[in-house]
């Protein structure tokens, strides 16, 4: 049975201060207290799925062992699971031009801004996309979430909110998106409120 | 040293030629929209901005709109929408744009009536000056004549910090009814404001700077002389 709404989220730059690639590594801090704020938004009774798609290019970069940042990135996400403050999780560790070559992909389709990892999300979750939220730091998750058919799409306002994604085959500049821009998550959740609850 | 101890970043040199950064955006434009009228808004040190260009012919000089009084990119944008509307392409004044990827930009902006925003590979853009370009001469005749190529004159402000792609295309009818705050930046507000409809996404796909330091400068520099040895 699928949940009433659902919201999905970026991570860097959303959940904590985007610093670059390696972030997270010290972003579970900043993640208990967003997640927390923003599961307040709607009340303990509010059947809400939330889910984190993200790309982590660290291991890609070759600034830190794969299978090291793979485990982090799985206990990590594992760890807010088991806190009940997201659901699901779904991490990219690819990039185009990898120096670490078996994370070297141009044409996978979980790399935002493809919609790998959230069409998997809604199709594993049984998620309506009518009743999903995408909020992001950037367009590229904008995009992301046009292309698996979610309508309702908050960008964060920031200096990287326009930067894409280094990544091939995807014809953005033909595509329009309603751009809705919110200053923090704060405000992004109010937002997410009001557009789940008048769906 | 900083790069704008002694000028505005839009009168750094590009070349030999002593070419500039506003001057190459100027030369672009004018040769890839021939006839449409152009607009510079300055604030830090614009007088230098203002003994560079005044020195032109009158036809091939854009018109300048001083801020006396730091306005914010906001307020600026709403005093420019109050005499004109319509669909404008808002350039930052320190980019330094590849020509065949700005053409393509404006081929592709005219094939539409959309409001549409350039997304970049990396790197934000700062500013500290605009160019505005109308897009439709015959509703410029008021700001002709209220201003002439200097609307204000004055002691140079603060710098504006522009939190943006750098190029963009935005119908300035929308920002009749909208208020902005002292100062205020490119806020939520605003581009929610305007940005009401679909914006339609492009993908800058050439080389393309944002001038912000003496290293990006000399990379910029390197790949005009690329450009016109090609």
């Amino acid at each position: 049975m699928s949940v009433k709404h659902a919201i999905l989220l970026d991570a860097d730059g959303v959940l904590w201060p985007d610093k670059g690639s390696g972030g997270i590594l010290d972003g579970r801090k900043y993640a208990y207290q967003s997640l927390s704020e923003l599961r307040s938004h709607f009340g303990a009774g509010h059947d809400l799925f939330v889910g984190v798609v993200t790309n982590q290019t660290y291991a890609a970069r070759s600034q830190i062992d794969y299978v090291e940042f793979s485990k982090l990135i799985d206990s990590f996400f594992h760890d807010l699971i088991s806190r009940e403050l997201i659901n699901d999780f779904r991490v990219c560790f690819h990039h185009p031009r990898a120096t670490y070559t078996p994370l070297q992909n141009s044409r996978c389709m979980c790399r935002k801004p493809r919609p790998g990892m959230i069409l998997d999300l809604l199709e594993f979750h049984h998620l309506d996309p009518r009743k999903t939220v995408m909020i992001g730091d950037r367009i590229t998750d904008m995009l992301a979430a046009k292309m698996a058919g979610i309508k309702s799409t908050i960008l964060l306002y920031g200096e990287k909110m326009f930067e894409m994604n280094e990544i091939s085959g995807i014809g953005a500049e033909d595509m329009s998106i309603p751009l809705r821009i919110s200053k923090d998550l704060s405000e992004a959740a109010h937002i997410c409120l009001n557009l789940l609850n008048n769906d | 040293m900083p790069l704008t101890r002694d000028l505005p970043k839009p009168l750094l040199g590009l070349g030999e030629d002593g070419s500039t950064i506003l001057g190459r955006l100027v030369s672009q434009c004018q040769e890839f929209l021939p006839g449409v009228p152009l607009y510079v808004n300055i604030s830090y040190k614009g007088e230098k901005i203002l003994e560079k260009f005044l020195g032109l012919s009158y036809k091939t000089r854009p018109t300048f709109l001083y801020e006396k009084e730091l306005l914010g990119p906001s307020e600026t944008l709403k005093q420019f929408a109050e005499l004109r509307g319509g669909r404008t392409l808002i350039l930052h004044g320190d980019l330094v744009l590849s020509s065949g990827g700005l053409l393509r930009f404006i081929e592709a902006a005219s094939k539409t009536c959309s409001q549409m925003i350039v997304c970049h590979r990396k790197n934000r853009s700062e500013a500290r000056s605009e160019v505005i370009l109308a897009s439709e001469p015959d509703r410029m005749r008021r700001i002709h004549e209220i201003s002439p190529d200097v609307v204000a004159d004055g002691e140079k402000t603060t710098e504006l910090v522009l939190v943006s792609s750098g190029l963009f295309v935005v119908d300035l009818s929308r920002l009749e009814s909208y208020t902005p705050r002292r100062n205020e930046s490119l806020s939520p507000n605003l581009l929610n404001h305007i940005n009401q409809s679909a914006l339609k996404i492009y993908v800058w796909d050439d080389w393309r700077f944002a001038i912000d330091s003496t290293s990006i400068l000399e990379e910029a520099q390197k790949k005009i002389c690329e450009e016109l040895d090609s």
